[in-house]
Protein backbone atom coordinates (compact mmCIF):
# COMPACT_ATOMS: atom_id res chain seq x y z
CA UNK A 1 0.00 0.00 0.00
CA UNK A 2 1.39 3.41 -1.10
CA UNK A 3 1.04 6.81 0.88
CA UNK A 4 0.59 10.07 -1.13
CA UNK A 5 3.19 12.77 -0.01
CA UNK A 6 0.65 14.76 2.17
CA UNK A 7 -0.42 11.72 4.05
CA UNK A 8 3.83 10.96 4.25
CA UNK A 9 3.86 14.76 5.57
CA UNK A 10 1.04 14.66 7.98
CA UNK A 11 1.97 11.26 9.35
CA UNK A 12 5.87 12.68 10.05
CA UNK A 13 4.37 15.64 11.33
CA UNK A 14 2.32 13.35 13.71
CA UNK A 15 5.31 11.53 15.45
CA UNK A 16 7.49 14.36 15.86
CA UNK A 17 4.37 15.88 18.06
CA UNK A 18 3.98 13.13 20.11
CA UNK A 19 8.23 12.76 20.29
CA UNK A 20 8.64 16.24 21.29
CA UNK A 21 5.64 15.95 23.97
CA UNK A 22 6.36 12.36 25.19
CA UNK A 23 10.44 13.83 25.83
CA UNK A 24 9.37 17.11 27.78
CA UNK A 25 7.38 15.23 29.75
CA UNK A 26 9.78 12.52 29.91
CA UNK A 27 12.41 15.51 31.40
CA UNK A 28 10.01 17.42 33.47
CA UNK A 29 9.33 13.88 35.62
CA UNK A 30 12.77 13.19 36.06
CA UNK A 31 12.87 17.07 36.96
CA UNK A 32 10.56 17.44 39.46
CA UNK A 33 11.87 15.43 42.76
CA UNK A 34 14.91 17.78 42.33
CA UNK A 35 12.43 20.99 42.34
CA UNK A 36 10.77 19.21 45.85
CA UNK A 37 14.33 18.94 47.20
CA UNK A 38 15.30 22.31 46.97
CA UNK A 39 12.26 23.77 47.75
CA UNK A 40 12.65 22.25 51.15
CA UNK A 41 16.15 23.20 51.29
CA UNK A 42 15.40 26.55 50.12
CA UNK A 43 12.46 26.98 53.35
CA UNK A 44 14.99 25.30 55.84
CA UNK A 45 18.26 27.51 54.39
CA UNK A 46 16.15 30.70 54.06
CA UNK A 47 13.88 30.56 57.30
CA UNK A 48 17.75 29.62 59.38
CA UNK A 49 19.32 32.94 57.42
CA UNK A 50 16.26 34.96 58.28
CA UNK A 51 16.34 33.63 61.60
CA UNK A 52 20.20 34.02 62.46
CA UNK A 53 21.42 36.25 59.92
CA UNK A 54 25.07 36.29 61.00
CA UNK A 55 25.43 32.48 60.22
CA UNK A 56 24.25 32.79 56.84
CA UNK A 57 27.25 31.36 55.46
CA UNK A 58 27.57 28.50 57.66
CA UNK A 59 23.53 27.98 57.02
CA UNK A 60 24.34 27.80 53.13
CA UNK A 61 27.66 25.65 52.80
CA UNK A 62 25.50 22.85 54.65
CA UNK A 63 22.81 23.40 53.28
CA UNK A 64 23.75 23.54 49.57
CA UNK A 65 25.93 20.47 50.53
CA UNK A 66 23.22 18.11 51.47
CA UNK A 67 20.78 19.27 48.94
CA UNK A 68 23.41 18.92 46.38
CA UNK A 69 24.45 15.02 47.91
CA UNK A 70 20.30 14.08 47.95
CA UNK A 71 20.31 15.78 44.09
CA UNK A 72 23.22 13.29 43.30
CA UNK A 73 21.13 9.95 45.38
CA UNK A 74 17.91 10.53 43.53
CA UNK A 75 19.64 10.29 39.95
CA UNK A 76 21.75 7.47 41.43
CA UNK A 77 19.35 5.15 43.11
CA UNK A 78 15.72 6.47 42.28
CA UNK A 79 16.41 7.37 38.51
CA UNK A 80 19.62 4.95 38.08
CA UNK A 81 21.49 7.07 35.83
CA UNK A 82 25.17 6.74 37.29
CA UNK A 83 26.38 8.95 34.07
CA UNK A 84 24.11 11.78 34.74
CA UNK A 85 24.93 11.49 38.36
CA UNK A 86 28.71 12.57 37.49
CA UNK A 87 27.25 15.31 34.84
CA UNK A 88 24.95 16.62 37.37
CA UNK A 89 28.44 17.09 39.73
CA UNK A 90 29.90 18.85 37.56
CA UNK A 91 26.90 20.97 36.73
CA UNK A 92 26.61 22.31 40.36
CA UNK A 93 30.37 22.35 40.84
CA UNK A 94 30.21 24.90 38.04
CA UNK A 95 27.19 26.92 39.02
CA UNK A 96 29.39 27.14 42.01
CA UNK A 97 32.53 28.23 40.10
CA UNK A 98 30.38 30.98 37.93
CA UNK A 99 28.79 32.25 41.59
CA UNK A 100 32.45 32.57 43.10
CA UNK A 101 33.89 34.57 40.04
CA UNK A 102 31.05 36.80 40.19
CA UNK A 103 31.50 37.55 43.26
CA UNK A 104 34.96 38.25 42.80
CA UNK A 105 34.88 40.10 39.64
CA UNK A 106 31.58 42.72 41.49
CA UNK A 107 31.83 42.10 45.56
CA UNK A 108 28.62 41.94 46.62
CA UNK A 109 27.49 44.96 49.28
CA UNK A 110 25.41 42.60 51.51
CA UNK A 111 24.55 39.00 51.87
CA UNK A 112 21.17 39.74 50.30
CA UNK A 113 22.47 40.22 47.05
CA UNK A 114 24.02 36.88 47.56
CA UNK A 115 21.23 35.57 48.52
CA UNK A 116 19.77 36.61 45.57
CA UNK A 117 22.06 36.18 43.05
CA UNK A 118 22.12 32.08 43.24
CA UNK A 119 18.40 31.60 42.92
CA UNK A 120 18.79 34.03 40.13
CA UNK A 121 21.14 31.88 37.97
CA UNK A 122 19.07 28.99 38.64
CA UNK A 123 16.47 30.67 37.41
CA UNK A 124 18.21 31.32 34.31
CA UNK A 125 19.29 27.80 33.94
CA UNK A 126 15.90 26.77 34.03
CA UNK A 127 14.59 29.06 30.89
CA UNK A 128 17.45 28.20 28.88
CA UNK A 129 17.39 24.89 29.78
CA UNK A 130 12.78 24.92 28.87
CA UNK A 131 13.37 26.81 25.25
CA UNK A 132 15.29 23.88 24.86
CA UNK A 133 13.25 20.96 26.20
CA UNK A 134 9.84 22.18 27.31
CA UNK A 135 7.98 25.33 28.15
CA UNK A 136 7.11 24.27 31.87
CA UNK A 137 10.87 25.04 32.80
CA UNK A 138 10.81 28.59 31.08
CA UNK A 139 7.78 29.06 33.36
CA UNK A 140 9.51 27.46 36.58
CA UNK A 141 12.67 29.20 35.75
CA UNK A 142 10.29 32.75 35.24
CA UNK A 143 8.68 31.89 38.66
CA UNK A 144 11.88 31.53 40.52
CA UNK A 145 13.00 34.81 39.44
CA UNK A 146 9.95 36.37 40.16
CA UNK A 147 9.99 35.51 43.40
CA UNK A 148 13.77 36.90 43.66
CA UNK A 149 13.04 39.78 41.66
CA UNK A 150 10.06 40.90 43.69
CA UNK A 151 11.22 40.02 46.97
CA UNK A 152 14.80 41.73 46.74
CA UNK A 153 13.60 45.25 45.80
CA UNK A 154 10.26 45.16 47.20
CA UNK A 155 10.67 43.41 50.51
CA UNK A 156 13.95 44.75 52.01
CA UNK A 157 14.61 42.89 55.33
CA UNK A 158 11.59 40.69 54.79
CA UNK A 159 13.86 39.20 52.01
CA UNK A 160 15.03 35.97 53.55
CA UNK A 161 11.45 35.06 54.76
CA UNK A 162 10.11 35.78 51.76
CA UNK A 163 12.09 33.55 49.69
CA UNK A 164 11.64 30.67 52.48
CA UNK A 165 8.02 30.50 52.32
CA UNK A 166 6.83 32.01 48.90
CA UNK A 167 10.11 30.78 46.80
CA UNK A 168 9.76 27.08 48.78
CA UNK A 169 6.51 26.60 48.48
CA UNK A 170 6.76 27.63 44.69
CA UNK A 171 9.65 24.97 43.68
CA UNK A 172 7.02 22.54 45.92
CA UNK A 173 3.80 23.35 43.99
CA UNK A 174 5.86 23.21 40.18
CA UNK A 175 7.26 20.32 41.05
CA UNK A 176 3.70 18.63 41.86
CA UNK A 177 3.10 20.72 38.45
CA UNK A 178 5.85 18.84 36.35
CA UNK A 179 4.88 15.64 37.39
CA UNK A 180 1.37 16.16 35.67
CA UNK A 181 0.83 14.43 31.96
CA UNK B 1 6.10 4.37 19.10
CA UNK B 2 6.89 7.64 18.77
CA UNK B 3 6.10 8.60 22.56
CA UNK B 4 8.41 5.60 23.38
CA UNK B 5 11.40 6.32 21.21
CA UNK B 6 11.53 9.83 22.82
CA UNK B 7 13.08 8.43 25.67
CA UNK B 8 16.37 6.93 26.44
CA UNK B 9 16.49 2.88 25.24
CA UNK B 10 15.15 0.77 27.37
CA UNK B 11 13.34 3.49 29.45
CA UNK B 12 9.98 2.45 30.53
CA UNK B 13 6.76 4.39 30.47
CA UNK B 14 3.74 3.37 33.15
CA UNK B 15 0.71 2.74 30.78
CA UNK B 16 -1.45 5.55 32.72
CA UNK B 17 1.03 7.59 31.06
CA UNK B 18 1.13 6.65 27.90
CA UNK B 19 -2.12 6.86 27.39
CA UNK B 20 -2.38 10.64 28.33
CA UNK B 21 0.24 11.38 25.81
CA UNK B 22 -1.00 10.10 23.18
CA UNK B 23 -4.35 10.54 24.43
CA UNK B 24 -6.68 7.16 23.89
CA UNK B 25 -8.92 5.42 25.31
CA UNK B 26 -7.67 2.62 27.86
CA UNK B 27 -9.02 -0.39 25.09
CA UNK B 28 -7.86 1.31 22.74
CA UNK B 29 -4.43 1.88 23.72
CA UNK B 30 -4.64 -1.62 25.02
CA UNK B 31 -5.03 -3.24 21.93
CA UNK B 32 -2.52 -1.57 19.87
CA UNK B 33 0.11 -2.17 22.77
CA UNK B 34 -0.76 -5.96 22.31
CA UNK B 35 -0.25 -6.07 18.37
CA UNK B 36 3.05 -4.63 19.24
CA UNK B 37 3.87 -7.03 22.18
CA UNK B 38 2.96 -9.59 19.64
CA UNK B 39 5.05 -8.53 17.28
CA UNK B 40 7.90 -7.77 19.60
CA UNK B 41 8.41 -4.32 18.77
CA UNK B 42 7.65 -3.56 22.62
CA UNK B 43 7.86 -5.35 26.46
CA UNK B 44 5.47 -5.04 28.77
CA UNK B 45 6.41 -5.48 32.26
CA UNK B 46 3.15 -6.08 34.82
CA UNK B 47 3.99 -5.86 38.59
CA UNK B 48 2.78 -3.64 41.60
CA UNK B 49 3.61 -0.20 42.87
CA UNK B 50 2.67 -1.31 46.94
CA UNK B 51 -0.83 -2.76 46.46
CA UNK B 52 -1.51 -0.90 43.19
CA UNK B 53 -0.78 -2.57 39.70
CA UNK B 54 1.41 -1.68 37.42
CA UNK B 55 1.97 -1.85 33.47
CA UNK B 56 5.48 -0.48 32.34
CA UNK B 57 6.18 -0.42 28.60
CA UNK B 58 9.50 0.23 26.67
CA UNK B 59 10.52 -0.30 22.83
CA UNK B 60 12.40 -3.70 21.84
CA UNK B 61 15.62 -3.31 19.98
CA UNK B 62 13.24 -5.25 16.96
CA UNK B 63 10.99 -2.19 17.59
CA UNK B 64 13.44 0.57 17.60
CA UNK B 65 14.44 -0.59 14.41
CA UNK B 66 11.46 -1.01 12.91
CA UNK B 67 10.30 2.74 14.11
CA UNK B 68 13.48 4.06 12.01
CA UNK B 69 12.64 1.95 9.08
CA UNK B 70 9.30 3.59 8.82
CA UNK B 71 10.14 7.27 9.21
CA UNK B 72 13.11 6.45 6.41
CA UNK B 73 10.26 5.36 4.41
CA UNK B 74 8.01 7.98 5.06
CA UNK B 75 10.64 10.49 4.37
CA UNK B 76 11.97 8.46 1.34
CA UNK B 77 7.95 9.46 0.20
CA UNK B 78 8.71 13.20 0.28
CA UNK B 79 12.22 13.39 -0.71
CA UNK B 80 10.73 11.17 -4.34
Amino acid sequence: MTISKEQAAAALRDLRTTQDRSSSLYKYAKASPHLALWGCVWMLAYGLTDAFPTKAGQVWLIADCIGAALSIYIVLVHQRAASAAGRLLASILTIVAFAITVFCILPPDSGKQVSALIPMIVATIYVLFGIWHGRRLVVTGFLIAACTMFGFFFLQSHFNAWMAVVGGTSLILTSVWLKQV
Amino acid sequence: MAALNALPFGEQLEFVRLRAIVDATEGNLGAHLGTLENAGYIVVEKDFAGKKPRTRIAMSRTGKSAFDAHVAYLRSILSE
